[in-house]
């Protein structure tokens, strides 16, 4: 656990939504290329052992997406899709990680992501805050 | 030929005909390119074409006429 009290924060807020039907028929044999895009391997296993992936599918692009600009606004890394992986323990709310070699120890125990996914039957959505801790 | 496939690419992505496709349509004023339809784009180009983009050159396709130099770029390349 990072020591915050040299530290100041500094926050940001993002925001998506999308229809669920524009997840609707896609699959893994016909879509490869396009979930590879923007989901990692546990999510698209997560989201698959559903009975109807598209809810879960879409709620992890609009948690992504929200993550993106957020960052986008601390005009800190840019953050890509598959950089981003939203995990569902099962236990509590949805968790992020950051995945990538370009960052480093340093950046993640600087970062913390939370987020939250809602949706109905035809929208979901995720907010995300995005609070960096800098120094004083 | 090359150009002729990519404007038919990006309109079998966007549902329009090939003749609704010009070099004006962007990211930003094109309501139904959204950050979804931009995957979906690329994820198209480069499964028919045979590609696979940069990130940064994915992030550059901000208009029709980009995705088209873009394209083109990689396809010299091949």
């Amino acid at each position: 656990m990072t020591n915050n009290n040299h530290r100041v924060p500094q926050f940001s807020i993002g925001i998506d939504m999308e229809l669920i039907d524009r997840f609707e028929n896609v699959s893994l044999e016909s879509h490869t290329r396009l979930l590879n895009r923007i989901f990692s391997a546990r999510e698209l296993n997560y989201c698959f052992s559903k009975v109807n992936p598209a809810p879960c599918l879409c709620g992890c692009f609009c948690a992504k997406e929200a993550i993106i600009k957020a960052f986008s606004s601390l005009h800190h890394s840019r953050l890509s899709f598959p950089e981003i992986e939203i995990v569902h323990d099962g236990k509590s709310g949805p968790k992020v990680n950051i995945i990538g070699e370009k960052f480093t120890t340093d950046f993640l125990d600087n970062i913390e992501i939370k987020i939250s996914i809602a949706h109905t039957a035809q929208v979901a959505v995720s907010n995300a805050l995005v609070i960096l801790w800098c120094d004083r | 030929m090359d150009e002729d496939t990519i404007k038919k690419i990006f309109a079998q992505a966007f549902e329009i005909s090939e003749e609704e496709v010009t070099d004006e349509i962007a990211y930003n004023s094109y309501q139904p390119w959204d950050s979804l339809k931009h995957l979906q784009l690329v994820s198209m180009l480069e499964e028919e074409l045979c590609i696979e983009f940069e990130m940064d050159d994915i992030i550059d396709m901000s208009s029709y006429k980009k995705v088209r130099e873009i394209v083109l770029k990689y396809l010299q390349k091949k």
